[in-house]
């Protein structure tokens, strides 16, 4: 079985993502990278066929910028040799059904810039590959999945945002009652 | 307890060794001197550490070690981790006293209602920064130290679970290796925010002080649960008094807006940045904020004093409460102050003759002064026994200003504040005029009076600016008014010069004028009457007060000879504070 490179080795990859990678998708009759084709290009790449015809549809109508550049970042990371060496039917799926929930709610530059981020990314694409990072077990990757990924963070935030709030709020009228009693004093003086 | 005496000198004689190599994890060149080696946990009390095993003081920048302690949590063997985090505290955080108070500052912003905890989180987020930059960026092995301190240890608060859940995620551990077994979707999804929070400040770790403190927030707001956490983490409690015995340090009366920015919780963050709402849409305004931080004083840009002396007490625990006050009220009237007096000089003054001075060739040869070349010596030698004169210009002038010596009485009855509990007008207009007068080389004598009641004075009239301030940040609270039979005092005959009387009062002083006089011959308004000529400088009532409300006994007043200025809010007292300090002390002004 092909080994699975380490999530550190990933994360470098990732953050050397040129710059022609992070260009503007076309859109909207608009110049910019043409993300099916790039995209069709990489899925070529590491299925080792370079002649077969277009393997996936893009529709850059009906996705946002966030995504069509979030996807130009990931065939960047498909660059890996790794992925060239494994079975890549996995990347029709990624490509059509992982990335539109997390597009939206993360900065595209963050990909390659927050140490975080691109972990995340590396662990996401890691995960839907099916392989495990090197050196590490299937608990320790899906927890350390857990750890980084942005939109179950964001859930866990948002149940928890009331309770924080509530009890936020319980403090404060305690203190404004111990703030009246002890004016209450000062007054008395 | 035998066995670890037995280990005593091996342990204490590595830690010495290890002491060279921890600072130069840092920097070669950092000055410090070597810790102080307690043999015994009774020793190290004595030197100001106790719950934990090593901690540095600010004050002194000497970091202190107890062995006893070292060898019980069995980290002997980390002794360059230990120092190097130690002389961390020198170095990057705290650093110095000024910078510990300003991280006290953000985190109380951030912990409002709970303010008494920020000592305590201000030594997490200072240990987590030292850390991490030491694991990190100088390749120690920091997590070796926690594994082994954390082994064993009950982890049963949540805020010392989400503490080493955010080394775990630093450090890429392995979960519960720090933290335990009780973790929950929340602790890791804070602690999470927390590590990237860690990795984004650890140079400007002072911006990021108030967004941690506003994550650590759920889990301290429970008194109970507070101090089950400080419980648990107290062997890691190092510099939570890292400042005491300090100086106080300056500046820190003021609100600063630009702190209020840095007071988010990263949870609104994260929510709001995945909405696209960011920034405005879910941070107070700095209005909003000022409101939080309770502006009060000139122009609002100040904390209540009790506020202030809190803050400072949590930065030096021995701070004396006197002395932040003087210094919280001195603060806020230096901007008012009148500017130190300049000497004139006259470029046309007569030129005196003042000495001599060594005459080199190349000098003008008329400078030469024969005389005083042929007493130094008979034999002339150029540049060694030639002498020259030294003029200066005489600029005595016959015409120097004497300022008046300052008498301040102040109110200090049961309707005014305590301006210890609240911002006073009357104190801080009485500080600006007094510390004015002493600038301007004048004697201020202050007395605080509530009567029928007491009082309290300076001894007399002086110049030592503590004493005077010391006086008008007292309280007493009693009686009406200001006792005009405090103006009695001989002290106004006795002092060299001419004296101005400033009384600031309300209404109930026109009660007191009134009153019979307690020498027996006619009323109040006869000692003030007295006391106006005796002191031959003028006087001055500031009264919060309306001017048509007691006109007859206004008129009686100004035709003594005193001037009668009318508040009718307190908040004016300061522009006739600085007005006054301007007309009689700045020497400056143009005439």
């Amino acid at each position: 079985m092909t080994k699975a490179p380490a999530i550190s080795e990933l994360i470098h990859h990732i953050k050397l993502c040129p710059l022609e990678f992070l260009n503007t998708p076309q859109k909207n009759g608009k110049n910019g990278v043409n993300t099916e084709a790039l995209v069709n290009d990489i899925i070529r790449l590491i299925a080792h066929e370079p002649t077969a015809a277009r393997q996936i549809e893009i529709q850059s109508k009906k996705l946002s910028r966030e995504e069509l550049s979030l996807m130009q970042i990931c065939c960047w990371t498909l660059t890996h040799p790794f992925f060239a060496e494994i079975d890549h039917r996995w990347v029709f799926d990624f490509f059509k059904e992982k990335l539109t929930d997390i597009a939206s709610i993360v900065k595209t530059a963050d990909w390659v810039a927050d140490e975080e981020r691109a972990e995340e990314l590396a662990r996401l694409i890691m995960q839907c590959c099916g392989y495990v990072p090197g050196g590490e077990t299937r608990e320790q990757a899906l927890d350390r999945f857990d750890s980084v990924n942005t939109i179950k963070r964001l859930k866990v935030l948002e149940e928890s945002k009331a309770a924080i709030e509530r009890a936020r709020e319980i403090r404060r009228q305690m203190e404004e009652k111990r703030a009246r009693e002890a004016a209450n004093v000062y007054g008395r003086e | 307890m035998t066995d670890s005496l037995s280990q005593l000198p091996q342990v204490r004689k590595s830690w010495q060794e290890a002491w060279t190599d921890a600072i130069k994890v840092w920097n070669p060149y950092v000055l410090l001197r070597e810790p102080t080696w307690c043999e015994s946990v009774l020793s190290a009390k004595k030197e100001g550490l106790s719950g934990s095993f090593a901690m540095i003081r600010l004050i002194d920048h000497r970091i202190v070690i107890d062995f006893e302690s070292v060898i019980k949590y069995g980290v002997e063997e980390f002794a360059q981790q230990i120092l190097a985090h130690e002389i961390g505290h020198h170095v990057l955080i705290p650093a110095n006293r000024y910078d510990n108070v300003g991280l006290i500052r953000r985190m109380r912003l951030a912990l409002a209602g709970i303010e008494n905890r920020v000592p305590f989180v201000a030594n997490l987020y200072s240990d987590i920064i030292i850390n991490d930059t030491l694991q990190r960026v100088h390749g120690l092995d920091m997590a070796a130290v926690y594994a082994r301190l954390q082994q064993g240890v009950s982890i049963d608060s949540p805020l010392h679970t989400w503490y080493m859940r955010i080394y775990e995620y630093l450090w890429g551990l392995k979960r519960g290796l720090l933290s335990g077994k009780n973790q929950t979707p929340a602790i890791d999804a804070d602690a999470s925010l927390a590590a990237s929070l860690i990795r984004s400040y650890a140079r400007e770790w002072l911006d990021g002080a108030g967004r941690f403190a506003l994550l650590a927030y759920p889990y301290l707001i429970e008194d109970a649960q507070y101090q089950k956490a400080r419980n648990e983490l107290i062997r890691h409690l190092d510099s939570e008094k890292s400042g005491e015995g300090g100086e106080i340090a300056g500046g820190m009366a003021e609100i600063d807006d630009s702190i209020a920015d840095s007071i988010v919780d990263p949870r609104s963050e994260a929510l709001s940045e995945a909405e696209d709402e960011k920034d405005q849409a879910k941070k107070p305004s700095i209005s909003k904020q000022k409101s939080i931080q309770g502006g009060t004083g000139p122009k609002q840009r100040y904390q209540q004093p009790g506020v202030y002396i809190d803050m400072m007490r949590q930065a030096n625990p021995s701070a004396d409460d006197n002395l932040l006050l003087i210094r919280y009220y001195k603060e806020i009237a230096q901007p008012y102050l009148v500017p130190f007096p300049v000497e004139e000089s006259s470029p046309l003054a007569e030129v005196l003759p003042e000495g001599t001075d060594l005459w080199e060739p190349g000098d003008p040869i008329e400078e030469l002064d024969w005389f005083e070349t042929a007493v130094t010596s008979p034999v002339i030698v150029p540049g060694i026994t030639t002498r020259s004169r030294v003029y200066s210009p005489d600029t005595d002038s016959s015409t120097s200003p004497n300022p008046y010596n300052l008498y301040v009485g102040i109110d200090c009855s049961g309707s005014m504040n305590n301006p210890r509990h609240n911002f006073s007008w009357p104190i801080c207009a009485g500080t600006i005029v007094s510390l004015s007068a002493l600038r301007a080389g004048a004697k201020v004598m202050a007395c605080l009076s509530g009567e029928p009641g007491s009082f309290l004075e300076t001894d007399g009239f002086i110049k030592a600016e503590k004493d005077v301030l010391k006086v008008l940040t007292s309280y007493l609270g009693t009686g009406y008014a200001y006792g005009i039979p405090r103006l009695l005092t001989e002290h106004i005959d006795r002092v060299k010069g001419k004296t101005h009387l400033l009384i600031v009062s309300d209404d109930d002083i026109f009660s007191m004028l009134q009153a019979k006089s307690p020498t027996g011959k006619g009323t109040n308004f006869d000692i003030a009457q007295q006391a106006l000529i005796r002191g031959d400088g003028g006087g001055t009532f500031v009264l919060h007060s309306r001017r048509n409300w007691r006109p007859k006994e206004v008129g009686v007043l100004k035709n003594m000879g005193w001037n009668i200025h009318f508040v009718t809010d307190e908040k004016e007292m300061l522009a006739f504070a600085k007005a006054f300090a301007c007309q009689f002390y700045d020497k400056n002004r143009k005439r």
